[in-house]
């Protein structure tokens, strides 16, 4: 089942001679439970095309379709609540909210969306994020690993439609990355929560489903390699 | 310029708006305190013209100097400035009407003497050769001896001699009251034209022999001179003129040294200066926290810079100075500005209150109050100012040097936080949502980051409560002393002296064209009087056995000044109808029934403060009073126990204190039972309220024979007059009593007095409403400066929120929900300590005045609403620049 449809996406940036192309006619689509890896050199427009999948950036041209709904058609009301709902976005910074322990972090988009904590998901996200007996910690009272594990754990909390991670492990030690990619598929399989990815790092690439691969705006390889 | 004040000012170029704002507080300091330094100099300025017009510009005056020593003192280094009166002599004037100024006194001036004294010519001009002359004015209001321009005088000029020595003008006429004489030696005749006249001069002192007229120094030297000098060092003149002078009189310029701050009397600088101070330090205060602010801010945003630069190297007096470089900068164009804007705002006041405070004065001042910077309060205010920026830098700097290059760069240190258990209840939950618990815990948990801004509100709370208490209490403070008496002119007349009666005096008065309303009392205060204790209200007895240690049920009778007060018919029963008591009894009656006024006003000095106390039992309609009867030209000196132990009463001769008359108390006392009508708590026109152990009994005057008897005839009589135009009316009245021959009714132009006390609230206010828009405006920019700055450092972290779906909406919520607890922090904190400040001002300025505790409540409406206002439209202000925000680019900012 078809979840993701990109279709001929741009976005520019200035204009005339000094145009950037940083997004230049994109077009794709993912299936429900895919596992995508995007690669490619710095400012080949990765993380553009994530951030306007994710309803925080607007793209010049071109159509996003998130479960068959055509994202930017949504006034900025209802993009909100589609962040909240359909989107987990996981960054390279953590990106966590300082003043809020883990769990409140973890709960924030069920909360802000005005719906009681599902006690059961919230428990078994820290069981396999291993948070537990830190529910109560602070931001800077943890690991950049452990940070980056609450901001996960804040991305799948909503069960999304899709969770896009960019450049999740870009700041982390080879042995945290791992453990990372590990929480990634394990969340693919066991919820079959669709996962797009940008990293830089070929093995982390290579565990995902398929890979697709960026320059100057437009892709340029796009391979399966694992059904 | 080197790279890190390169940076400093790349810093403060990209933050636009602060570096505004930070440059706006140090010029509204910088004016505040050059307005204050200047105005104190203008004022003493002022009061020096003032002097200088009434006295002349000298230090010490000697009189009746030789020539000789008028050439040694001229020739004298230490003298800057001199002026000489030459004593020509007196001449005897036949017609004066003043017994004790029966000469005219004649002085020749030199060529400066004009300039330097008070000599205001207000007709003609002034001599031009030794025989022209110019009169005081005095000569024909005081004396009655009327010359007119162009008249010839033929004098016969002399010394006065008492006892073998000459007299001047120091030595008061010898009245042969006094029993020593003095005589007058003609020694010559001198023939003079009248060319002009003068205002009365302030060099003649009040009891001088003669008034004093002016020619030109003749060059001949045989009488002696009176001089008026000026030293370089004016503190010194005291022990220069005790030194030049000894042995002849001399005297000081005792006003203008005190303003000059020359004499030994302080008193009148100090209140100046601590005036000044008080006022510069509440101004300092408040800006260091603006500016203080502003710094703390920008110097948590470079904290990393700091971090970096002192990584790579950079030393820490290298980044203070770069501090401070910022705070001088900042100065160099905040503090020119700020003095000018501080002139220029004071010398608009002053153009306003200029004729405000001439009518203050009276007329025949040509002194004004006009801006005079002196060199010292320009400096003055300049470092003050440059004090108040480099601490409010200063102080941040130093925190900020504190921290370690590596936390430096992470900037930790700045957001320190500490996981507290908070339970956000279920009710804030419900009103604010997740919106309001984010709020909640932010605020809770980096208490830092909020606290510059509470702070920054709870000062503003408290510098504007206590500015408009000081005003208010100030304002209050001279209405106080103004009473709103209900009539523009008074009289007051005894027709015991005279052949007039009241009826032709009040009638006179009250038939002039322009008077609206009239009215007439006649006070009757017996000689000595008790009243029966019983008869006194509790709370009464209960004040004075609390303060005076006094148990009132212990005596029979307790002293009380009782004052009759008669007042016409007319205007007792409108007084009557004012305060809803039936009239008919009142009037026309055989048994005339008392209003008594009971009510008092006790000031109580242990406490400072005011009790107002109805003093009689008001539930009893009667009043038993004892009243001692006097004995014609007696008067009651005191009580005596004779050898039985009786009370006795003495009385003693009012013109011989040894002839004593002793009285029993059969003889003089007289018991009388006072019917009560009504008791009131106010008085009719013209009355003052009472005070401890007084009343007032209030009857109409067609009672006033029933009440005192037959035989007695007034006296103390009080008219009272409302007009349209008080001063022509005033001027008619004077007119038609002088006409009538009615000399001795007083007549009093009460609505012109309360016009100049009236003006003097309205400079108080001008200046104080002032100095509270000024105090509000640091205030405002200080919220500002921090709240705005403090969402700016936020908008990282707005942009995670919006990024997993945070609609406007929310964020709207959420960012109310933190005014609110802005507002209501600030005001919990600001609110008390405002009311202790006030109780201090209270305590401090009230002292003797009649007014109890009060709090603005306008200005603590006005705290509230616009702590409100300017805390919400900061954050709107604040979120629509953020809105615009990108959360993509705001979420690469390395900013937290």
């Amino acid at each position: 089942m078809e979840i993701l449809r990109i279709e001929n996406l741009s976005k520019y940036y200035g204009s005339g001679e000094n145009i950037v192309k940083a997004l230049d006619g994109v077009s794709f689509s993912v299936e429900k439970g895919e596992f995508l890896a995007i690669m490619g050199p710095s400012g080949s427009g990765k993380s553009t095309l994530l951030h306007i999948i994710g309803g925080v950036d607007k793209p010049t041209s071109g159509k996003v379709y998130m479960s068959g709904q055509d994202v930017y058609a949504q006034n900025d009301e209802q993009l909100a609540i589609f962040r909240r709902r359909q989107v987990g976005l996981i960054y390279q910074f953590y990106n966590l909210i300082p003043v809020l322990d883990v769990v409140e972090n973890i709960t924030l988009p069920v909360l802000l969306d005005g719906r009681e904590v599902n006690e059961d998901r919230l428990n078994e996200l820290l069981m396999i994020l291993d948070l537990k007996g830190r529910e109560k910690h602070l931001p800077n009272q943890l690991s950049g690993g452990q940070q980056q594990r609450v901001s996960i754990g804040r991305a799948l909390m909503n069960a999304p439609a899709v969770v896009l991670a960019d450049e999740p492990t870009g700041n982390l030690d080879s042995k945290n990355s791992q453990e990372i990619v590990e929480l990634l598929k394990l969340s693919n399989q066991k919820f079959g929560q669709t996962i797009i990815i940008i990293t830089h790092d070929e093995n982390i690439a290579l565990q995902a489903d398929r890979i697709m691969t960026l320059e100057d705006g437009k892709i340029i390889r796009d391979e399966v390699i694992r059904k | 310029m080197n790279i890190i004040n390169k940076f400093t000012l790349k810093t403060l170029g990209k933050n636009k708006v602060r570096t505004l704002v930070t440059i706006i507080g140090i010029i509204l300091s910088v004016s505040m305190i050059t307005a204050v330094t200047t105005g104190i100099s203008s004022l003493r300025n002022y009061l020096v013209n003032i002097v200088i017009e009434e006295l002349g510009d000298w230090y010490g005056a000697a009189f009746s100097i030789s020539a000789p020593k008028l050439k040694e003192v001229r020739n004298n280094q230490e003298v800057s400035q001199i002026t000489s009166l030459q004593n020509i002599g007196y001449s005897f004037l036949k017609d004066s009407k003043n017994e004790y100024k029966p000469y005219l006194f004649i002085g020749g001036m030199d060529a400066v003497f004009a300039q330097i004294m008070p000599v205001d010519l207000t007709e003609g001009r002034l001599p031009k050769n030794p025989s022209e002359i110019i009169l005081p004015e005095h000569l024909k209001y005081n004396g009655g001896v009327d010359f007119s321009l162009g008249d010839t005088l033929r004098l016969k000029i002399g010394e006065r001699i008492s006892d073998g020595s000459r007299l001047n003008q120091m030595n008061p006429f010898m009245h042969p009251e006094s029993g020593m004489t003095e005589d007058l030696v003609i020694k010559e005749e001198r023939t003079y034209t009248v060319v002009g006249f003068y205002e009365r001069p302030g060099f003649e002192s009040y009891s001088a022999p003669g008034y004093t007229a002016l020619t030109l120094d003749d060059g001949t030297d045989s009488y002696g001179y009176d001089i008026y000098l000026k030293i370089t060092k004016a503190k010194e003149i005291h022990s220069f003129m005790r030194q030049t002078f000894s042995g002849s009189g001399y005297t000081l310029n005792h006003d203008l040294l005190r303003y000059i701050g020359a004499s030994g009397d302080r008193s009148y600088n100090a209140v100046l200066y601590s005036l000044a101070a008080v006022l510069i330090g509440l101004i300092m205060f408040g800006s260091v926290s603006l500016i203080y602010n502003a710094f703390s801010i920008s110097v948590s945003e470079r904290t990393k810079q700091f971090g970096l630069l002192s990584s790579i190297g950079a030393t820490r007096k290298q980044m203070k100075k770069s501090v401070l470089f910022e705070a001088f900068f900042l100065s160099i164009i905040g503090i020119p500005l700020g003095l000018l804007a501080g002139i220029f705002g004071l010398s608009v006041t002053f153009h306003f209150v200029d004729n405000i405070i001439a009518s203050l004065l009276g007329e025949g001042i040509d002194a004004s109050l006009s801006m005079h910077v002196s060199w010292e309060a320009a400096v003055a205010a300049v470092v003050i100012g440059f004090v108040t920026v480099m601490i409010s830098a200063y102080i941040p700097a130093r925190r900020a040097f504190k921290v370690s290059a590596i936390d430096a760069i992470r900037l930790s240190q700045d957001i320190k936080l500490k996981a507290r258990k908070l339970r956000t209840s279920r009710l804030l939950y419900k009103l604010f949502g997740v919106e309001g618990m984010i709020a909640k815990k932010n605020f809770k948990r980096s208490r830092k980051k909020y606290r510059a801004t509470v702070i920054s509100l709870f000062l503003s709370i408290v510098l504007f409560i206590s500015a408009s208490s000081f005003s208010a209490y100030l304002t209050k403070g001279v209405s106080a002393v103004v009473d709103e008496a209900g009539y523009d002119i008074s009289c007051y007349f005894n027709p015991d002296n005279n052949g007039a009666s009241v009826e032709d005096v009040y009638n006179t008065l009250k038939s002039i064209d322009g008077v609206t309303k009239s009215s007439y009392s006649v006070i009757y205060s017996p000689y000595d009087c008790k009243i029966l204790t019983a008869d006194l209200s509790r709370e009464y007895k209960d004040y004075v056995l609390k303060n005076y240690e006094q148990d009132l049920n212990q005596t029979d009778y307790e002293h009380f000044y009782i004052e009759h007060l008669f007042i016409d018919d007319e205007a007792y029963l409108e007084y009557l109808k004012q305060n809803s008591v039936e009239y008919e009894a009142f009037i026309n009656s055989q048994e005339p029934m008392a209003v008594v006024v009971d009510y008092s006003k006790i000031y109580n000095g242990k406490e400072g403060r005011f009790y107002t106390i109805n003093q009689l039992d008001r539930s009893d309609k009667t009043i038993n009073v004892l009243f001692v009867d006097p004995i014609e030209g007696y008067y009651l000196s005191g009580t005596k126990e004779n050898e039985n132990n009786e009370l006795t009463y003495e009385f003693r001769n009012k013109n011989n204190e040894n002839d004593v008359i002793i009285k029993s108390r059969e003889e003089v006392e007289r018991r009388v039972n006072i019917k009560v009508g009504a008791f009131l708590s106010n008085l009719p026109m013209g009355a003052n309220v009472n005070g401890r152990g007084q009343i007032r009994l209030v009857y109409p005057y067609s009672a006033l024979k029933t009440v005192l008897g037959e035989n007695y005839t007034e006296s103390n009589v009080f008219m009272y007059f409302k007009a349209d135009d008080h001063k022509t009316v005033f001027d008619k009245m004077y007119k038609a009593l002088d006409e009538r021959g009615f000399s001795n009714a007083e007549l009093h132009n009460y609505a012109d007095m309360m016009e100049s006390e009236r003006a003097l609230i309205t400079v108080v206010n001008v200046f104080s409403y002032g100095f509270i828009v000024l105090i509000s405006l640091i205030a405002a920019a200080n919220v500002f400066n921090t709240i705005s700055t403090n969402i700016g450092l936020r908008r990282r972290e707005f942009a995670m929120l919006k990024s997993i779906g945070m609609t406007q909406k929310m964020f709207n919520r959420m960012m109310n929900y933190e005014c609110l607890l802005y507002g209501i922090k600030g005001l919990a904190y600001g609110i008390p300590v405002s009311t202790g400040v006030t109780w201090l001002i209270y305590r401090s300025i009230m002292q003797g005045l009649e007014t109890r505790f009060f709090i603005p409540w306008y200005s603590l409406v006005i705290a509230v609403g616009s702590v409100f206002a300017v805390v919400f439209a900061t954050m709107i202000y604040s979120m629509q620049k953020i809105k615009k925000d990108n959360p993509i680019d705001a979420l690469k900012e390395e900013n937290l």
